[in-house]
């Protein structure tokens, strides 16, 4: 494992938060950014009070993006162990969208992520890592959220895409298709799933990163039910009510 | 952006009263500012036994607010509402920092123990909870974070604490933890062989141990009426442990009720054999020295225990009386229950101290009974009903935060403070934003 603090981006969501934790009570090092700084200052605090780890807060705000922000952290210090990429948003459903709902999620969920990422890439060790949290939603376009599920279609084609360049010559990247998780953007959902707790999921996440895996569905049940619904002919896919 | 809420039926944890709400689980402390709208009560673990914690309207569920923002060298710490007991005394015992008062179940939020002004074992020594609150952040109805403490702003302060979550939402908690020289408590336990004797240990032997409680055979009749495995636990010091042993102690997980068992599963007979097991179990023994969990949190090893009283659920009887009520008018309080034919498991009885400043606090000097009843129809309530006048014409008072069955009447002459609630409430909460089942009830969601 490379030495060095694991940046985490949107460090305030849920999955984010379990994944922060779970490092930490490794020990591990972090660096949380987050669009709200007192609210990643609570988490730095938390984490920090419970596991005696460093923690630093970082202002990260999706739509300027800021990475040169979270660089300025960095300068003079070690490289990155690794990135995490935990943001999106889910705004207005599908068919209300507007013009500047459309731009904001293909923005916050695949642009923004692109522009970070790359920008924050030569910061990271050369055995780091990055994860990018996707999204189910991308495998296949559904009429409920498709705006956001293209959005995470494009940042899962760029995460393969990384990963193809960086094989063998930088960090690994593992695209995460994240399922329903019981988190903050999926408890408003009306008659939605309660979801995977939160907490096995980050463990899931570090157990596939830790494993090199390019791609993998967590939680894992996701996999073959994706795959069914991608085969579906079209017929049946829109007579069904997903 | 207004908060999502999601409608769920959520219930009181003796399951006898349910309400469908729209429950709001933000998980930061921005979202809950944009989650309080129209009307509603905040709820944390659901531990509140009747309908302290429903509401008509929102419910604002802090399960998510869980940071762990400080602690200083001297032990007091500052956290988040929604931070369990539990969650405290695992992170910070191995620390040598333990609850100054604890509940009986770990399963509490930081703002549930305030907001009910929870107490333990320990009331007769160290007060309630909210007695070793340092500061509070409230918000309140016009969306304000308000820092309140004895010192200031302590009307609010006052209001809040014990104040059943009417004033606002209770958002962080600063609190002095106690100093814990190990994680064992050393026990004695004697068995008394009725009311007498119980009585008795609590007019004077209690006041050599920090923690006391009696576990009551509210069953028992005759002669035997008030038997009672009596408890008096310190705790342990670093020297009498063992070489190797470890200081603080950590449990592994609980047990689960797999389901809703079915009607009168503990039924009268079950009833009587569990507790003369339970009686049989304690032989008078001295010095047994027990982990926290197991002194502390006995009901915690099974999860949703409440499910062992089935889909009627059950409701908990817990009274308070002046220092000169005794032998007579408990075994009064125990005879109605027999007459009613109701199975109970381990009553608890315990000798209180001096009461919490807070307006609408509980604990107050003399004897507190609890018992947990099975909810079977017309006769719970009517049973409830005699209950709660015996106590009244008393000059007691029951516990809100177990209460289902308390009317507006009853409890005025039970909280004598209430106008004084009710003044600080207009202030805060001039709307009647705060509002609950158990406080539309009790006549403390009226705006005057």
């Amino acid at each position: 494992m490379a030495p060095g603090r694991i940046a985490i981006l949107g460090a305030t969501s849920t999955v984010a938060r379990a994944l922060a934790a779970c490092y930490a009570r490794e020990g591990q090092d972090l660096l949380l950014c987050g669009r709200s700084l007192p609210e990643a200052e609570k988490v730095a605090q938390d984490l920090s009070l419970r596991y005696g780890i460093a923690a630093e807060a970082c202002l990260f705000d999706p739509d300027l993006p800021d990475y040169p922000q979270v660089l300025w952290r960095l300068e003079g210090g070690p490289p990155l162990q690794g990135v995490v990429w935990a943001i999106g948003t889910m705004s207005a459903a599908a068919g209300e969208a507007g013009p500047d709902d459309i731009r904001q999620t293909t923005w916050v969920n695949f642009g923004a992520a692109v522009a970070a990422i790359e920008g924050l890439l030569p910061a990271v060790h050369a055995k780091g890592f990055i994860v990018l949290l996707s999204s189910v939603a991308g495998e296949r376009g559904r009429r409920k959220n498709y705006v956001y599920g293209a959005a995470k279609a494009a940042l899962t084609t760029y995460g393969q895409g990384l990963n193809h360049r960086l094989a063998g010559r930088g960090p690994r990247v593992t695209v995460v298709q994240l399922g329903v998780v019981d988190s903050q953007m999926t408890w408003g959902m009306a008659g939605g799933p309660s979801g995977a707790a939160p907490e096995k999921v980050a463990k899931a996440i570090i157990r596939a990163v830790r494993a090199g895996r390019g791609r993998v569905h967590v939680p894992a049940v996701w996999g073959p039910i994706m795959l069914l619904l991608r085969l579906l002919p079209e017929p049946v896919f829109n007579r069904l009510q997903v | 952006m207004h908060e999502a809420g999601r409608t769920l039926e959520i219930a009181g944890w003796g399951h006898a009263m349910r309400r469908r709400a729209e429950v709001l689980r933000p998980e930061q402390q921005s979202r809950l500012s944009e989650a309080l709208e129209g009307f509603g009560i905040a709820r944390g673990l659901g531990r509140a036994y009747g309908d302290a914690a429903l509401s008509e309207g929102r419910v604002w569920q802090t399960t998510r607010l869980t940071r762990m923002l400080s602690l200083t060298p001297e032990g007091v710490l500052t956290a988040e509402a929604g931070v369990s007991l539990g969650d405290i005394v695992r992170t910070f015992l191995p620390r040598g920092w333990t609850l100054p008062v604890t509940p009986g179940t770990q399963w509490v939020t930081l703002g549930g123990a305030v907001a009910s002004d929870v107490h333990g074992k320990n009331h007769h020594a160290a007060g309630t909870f909210g007695q070793h609150v340092k500061e509070l952040v409230l918000l309140t109805a016009e969306g304000q974070l308000r820092r309140i403490s004895p010192e200031h702003q302590s009307e609010i302060f006052w209001a809040t604490v014990g104040g059943m979550g009417l004033t606002g939402v209770i958002v962080e908690v600063t609190i002095q933890l106690a100093p814990a020289e190990t994680g064992y408590l050393s026990v004695d336990y004697v068995r008394s062989g009725g009311l007498e004797e119980t009585l008795e240990w609590f007019s004077g032997h209690d006041r050599r141990y920090p923690y006391t409680v009696a576990w009551i055979d509210g069953l028992k009749e005759g002669q035997g009426l008030g038997r009672a495995v009596l408890m008096g636990g310190r705790v342990t010091a670093s020297r009498e442990l063992g070489a190797g042993e470890a200081r603080y102690p950590m449990p592994r997980g609980a047990v689960r009720v797999p389901f809703d068992f079915p009607p009168g599963s503990l039924s009268l007979p079950v009833g009587r054999a569990f507790n003369a097991v339970y009686y049989g179990m304690h032989k008078p023994r001295e010095n047994v020295r027990e982990p926290w969990w197991k002194f502390f949190y006995p009901l915690d090893v099974a999860d949703e225990w409440f499910r062992l009283y089935g889909r009627r659920g059950f409701a908990q009887y817990q009274g308070v009386y002046p220092p000169e009520i005794g032998l007579g008018e408990i075994r009064a309080l125990l005879r109605r229950i027999h007459a009613a034919h109701h199975a109970n498991f381990l009553g608890v009885l315990k000798r209180m101290g001096p009461p919490s400043p807070g307006l609408l606090s509980f604990p107050r000097e003399g004897l507190t009974l609890a018992l947990d009843l099975p909810v079977q129809g017309e006769g719970t309530l009517r049973l409830f009903r005699d209950l709660y006048a015996m106590t009244a014409d008393y000059g007691g008072r029951v516990y809100l935060a177990k209460d289902a069955f308390l009317t507006r009447e009853m409890f005025r002459r039970m909280y004598p403070n209430w106008e004084a609630f009710m003044a600080v409430k207009a202030k805060v909460d001039p709307r009647g934003m705060f509002r609950s089942l158990l406080s539309e009830r009790i006549g403390l969601g009226e705006v005057r």
